[in-house]
C-alpha cells in the first residue's frame, strides 16, 4: 500500500501541507513553511506509479464496511451511491459519495486524497490551482450577498459563510472546429423628402457567407452533481493557468471525478460552438437596414474534436432557507461569484415602502410647483 | 292805456292744437330715446351693425342673462361693421371683440361677433371657467352651428343657434367635471392622486429591478471567451447587388388636434388669456 502520510507532510514538523492559493504553493498551516510543488517530484512519481499498479486503498461499500449511511461530506445519497475509506491518520471511516476524489477527515481534519478516484481514465490531465484563498471568497461572498438589496439576513451570517467549500469540479475541455455558411437577403434603405413626399430607395443584396473558427479548451462541466447553469454562470476560466495535473494541488481541497462522459457533455460543447459561429455569421453581415436569413447551417468538425478531462478550482456554498436549497458558486481563479439569492418580502415590504413615500414627497412639492 | 288780449275760441283751439303736437312730438322724442336708451342699456348684445331687430335683441339679451345665471359667466353677441366697429380685416375684428370682453368681463366670457361686412365671425373664449369647457374641439362645433345660419344671413337665427349651442356645451361640462377650470378638481388631482400613482408605478419598477438582481444563474449559450484569437476566417463573403425600387409616403399635413380636451390659447392685447376660431361664410 502506498505511504500516503508521506506526500504531503511539511519536512519541517510533519504537519499536513495544504495548497495555498495566495502563495501557489504547499504551505503548513502550522508552522507557515511553504514548498513548491516540485519538492515533491519523487513522491509525486511514486503515487503516480501506484496507481498504475492500483496498490491504494480501495473504497467498501457501506455494506461491506457496516458504516452508517451518511456521508462525511455534507452530501445526501442512496447507500449504494456511497463509498467507505479509512483515514489513514487516525484511522476514523471516511464515507464518502463514489465520485468523491479528495476529501478532509471530519475527524482529524486532515486531508485526504482518495487514489482511486484517479485510476486510468479518471486522472485528470490538466488542473487549475486555486488562486483565491478563503478569506478572499469570505468577503466575496459577503460583498455579493450584501449589494443584494434584499437579502434576508440569514445569509450574512458568519456560520453560513463558514460552510464555504473549496472544489474542484471535474470538466472536460473541448478542442473543436466549427464551420458555417448562411445566406441572406439584405436590404439597404436610405430616404430623402421633397414637398410632397418622403422617398425611400431599397437596394436589395444577395449575401453569402462561409467560414469557420475554432474553439480551444472550452469547459463544460462533467459532474452531475453541480449545476450546469452554476457553472457556466462563473466563466470564463483562463486556461493558460493550468498546469500538468499534481495530486498535490488538491490537499485541503475537495475534489470530485467526473461522472458524466465526454460524449454526453460534448452535445453541450457543440452547441455553443455553433451559436459561436451563428454570432459571427451575423457579425459579418453588417451594413444592412435589414436582413433576412434565407439559409444557415453550422456544424462542428467530428474528426476534429478533442477533450482533455481537468479540474477546475470552485468554491461552494450551500444554504437552506425556507426550505429550500440556494447554491452559490465562485470561480476559485477569478472570484467571479453567482448564486440565486431569495427575496426577503419583508425586506421588499420595507424597502419599497420608503422608495414609494420618498417619490411621493417629492412628487407633491414638484406638484405644487406646476398647480 | 291797458290793453286786453282777448283769444277767440278758434285761436284757443289753436293753441291748443299746438299744445298737442309738441306733446305728441315730445313723446316720440322720448320714446325713441327710450328704445335707443333700452338699446344702450343692452348689456350682453352689441348690434352696432343693427342686424337684429328690437324683439329680436331683447330676446337674445334675456336668453343671455338667463345664461350667465345658469353658467355663472357671461356670453356675448356682437354685431359689427367696418367702419364703426369691428374694422375691415379678420385680425381687427378679433382684437375688437377681444378688448371688449377683456373690458367688460374680466372674469370669463363667451363671444359671437358677426361682421357682416367682410362676412367674417369670430368665437371668442376667455377666462379660467369658459376655456376649461370650449375647447378647440368645441369650439369648432358651435362654430359649423353659427356658420349654417350666417350662409343664408340669418342673423338672428345663428345668434339664437349660438346660445343654444353654448349653454347646452355648458351643460354638459358642468354634468361631466370639464367645467372644473383647475382650481379645485384638477388641483387636488395633479397635487396628489398623479405623484401617488407615479410613485408607485416607479416603485414597483425598482423592485423588480432589485428582484432581478437576486437571479443570475443562466446557462451560457454561446462559447464566444473560448474562440481562439484570429481564427474566425471566411472564405466566401459575397454582397451582390440584385435590384432597386423605390417607395413613398405623403408628407403628413399638420393638423390642429381636433379631439379630446385641448384648447390652444393666446395673450390679446388687453393681456387676458384668450382662445378662439372663426371664419367666412
Amino acid at each position: 500500500m502506498a505511504d500516503e502520510e508521506k506526500i504531503w507532510k511539511c519536512p519541517s514538523c510533519g504537519g499536513y501541507l495544504q495548497w495555498s492559493p495566495s502563495d501557489q504553493k504547499l504551505k503548513c498551516p502550522w508552522c507557515g513553511s511553504v514548498y513548491d510543488p516540485s519538492y515533491f517530484e519523487n513522491q509525486e512519481k511514486q503515487a503516480d506509479q501506484d496507481v498504475r499498479d492500483q496498490d491504494y486503498q480501495k473504497g467498501e461499500t457501506t455494506e461491506e464496511a457496516g458504516a452508517s449511511e451518511k456521508s462525511t461530506d455534507d452530501t445526501d445519497y442512496r447507500p449504494e451511491d456511497l463509498r467507505v475509506y479509512r483515514c489513514q491518520n487516525c484511522g476514523a471511516e471516511i464515507i464518502t459519495d463514489k465520485t468523491t476524489a479528495a476529501t478532509t477527515c471530519a475527524y482529524c481534519g486532515s486531508p485526504v486524497v482518495l487514489m482511486e478516484q484517479f485510476d486510468t481514465e479518471f486522472r485528470p490531465r490538466w488542473v487549475v490551482p486555486f488562486r483565491i484563498d478563503r478569506n478572499q471568497v469570505a468577503d466575496l461572498y459577503k460583498k455579493y450577498v450584501k449589494s443584494r438589496p434584499l437579502t434576508p439576513g440569514a445569509f450574512m451570517r458568519d456560520a453560513v459563510i463558514s460552510k464555504i467549500k473549496g472544489v474542484y469540479i471535474p470538466f472536460w475541455l473541448y478542442d473543436l472546429e466549427t464551420e458555417g455558411r448562411a445566406e441572406a437577403r439584405g436590404e439597404r434603405c436610405h430616404t430623402f423628402t421633397d414637398d410632397r413626399y418622403i422617398h425611400t430607395i431599397h437596394q436589395v443584396f444577395a449575401i453569402r457567407r462561409e467560414g469557420k473558427l475554432d474553439i480551444r479548451e472550452l469547459p463544460v462541466d462533467s459532474s452531475s452533481k453541480t449545476p450546469d447553469d452554476a457553472m457556466d454562470s462563473i466563466e470564463p476560466f483562463n486556461m493558460n493557468d493550468r498546469v500538468p495535473f499534481r495530486l498535490s494541488y488538491l490537499t485541503g481541497f475537495y475534489a470530485e471525478r467526473y461522472d458524466v462522459g465526454a460524449e454526453e457533455c460534448s452535445r453541450r460543447a457543440v452547441r455553443r460552438a455553433e451559436q459561436s459561429m451563428h454570432e459571427e455569421i451575423m457579425k459579418s453581415i453588417a451594413g444592412y437596414t435589414s436582413v433576412q436569413i434565407l439559409n444557415e447551417q453550422e456544424r462542428c468538425l467530428p474528426e476534429k474534436m478533442s477533450a482533455d478531462y481537468a479540474l477546475l478550482p470552485v468554491y461552494l456554498l450551500s444554504v437552506q432557507y425556507s426550505g429550500k436549497n440556494y447554491l452559490f458558486a465562485i470561480n476559485g481563479q477569478t472570484g467571479r461569484i453567482v448564486g440565486d439569492v431569495p427575496v426577503s418580502p419583508a425586506r421588499a415590504a420595507g424597502k419599497t415602502a420608503v422608495i414609494f413615500a420618498i417619490l411621493y414627497v417629492i412628487g407633491i412639492l414638484i406638484a405644487m410647483l406646476l398647480f | 292805456m291797458k290793453k286786453t288780449l282777448i283769444f277767440s275760441r278758434k285761436s284757443i283751439l289753436r293753441i291748443q292744437k299746438r299744445q298737442c303736437l309738441v306733446v305728441f312730438l315730445a313723446f316720440l322724442l322720448f320714446s325713441a330715446a327710450g328704445i335707443h336708451a333700452v338699446s344702450a342699456a343692452s348689456r350682453y348684445v352689441q348690434d352696432a351693425d343693427g342686424q337684429f331687430g328690437s324683439d329680436e335683441e331683447e330676446h337674445l339679451e334675456q336668453e343671455c342673462e338667463a345664461f350667465r345665471e345658469a353658467h355663472g359667466f357671461d356670453i356675448y353677441i356682437l354685431t359689427v361693421n367696418s367702419e364703426e366697429a369691428g374694422g375691415s380685416t379678420e385680425q381687427d375684428s378679433r382684437d375688437y371683440v377681444e378688448a371688449f370682453t377683456d373690458e367688460h368681463a374680466p372674469s370669463g366670457a363667451v363671444a359671437l361677433l358677426i361682421n357682416m361686412d367682410i362676412r367674417y365671425y369670430y368665437i371668442d373664449v376667455t377666462g379660467d371657467t369658459p376655456l376649461a369647457i370650449y375647447t378647440d374641439s368645441r369650439q369648432q362645433d358651435l362654430g359649423d352651428e353659427v356658420r349654417s345660419y350666417l350662409s343664408s344671413s340669418d342673423t338672428d337665427g345663428a345668434a339664437e343657434a349660438f346660445l343654444s349651442e353654448a349653454g347646452a356645451v355648458a351643460s354638459y361640462a358642468e354634468n361631466h367635471g370639464d367645467s372644473e377650470s383647475g382650481e379645485d378638481g384638477q388641483h387636488t388631482v395633479g397635487i396628489f392622486v398623479i405623484p401617488a400613482v407615479i410613485a408607485a408605478i416607479v416603485s414597483l419598477i425598482i423592485l423588480g429591478v432589485m428582484a432581478g438582481m437576486h437571479h443570475q444563474k443562466k446557462e451560457a449559450r454561446d462559447a464566444s471567451a473560448y474562440v481562439t484569437k484570429n481564427s474566425v476566417s471566411f472564405p466566401v463573403r459575397q454582397d451582390v447587388f440584385i435590384s432597386q425600387y423605390e417607395t413613398r409616403v405623403p408628407v403628413a399635413q399638420d393638423r390642429n388636434s381636433s379631439g379630446g380636451p385641448h384648447i390652444s390659447t393666446h395673450t390679446s392685447s388687453g393681456g387676458g388669456t384668450h382662445s378662439g376660431s372663426g371664419g367666412h361664410f
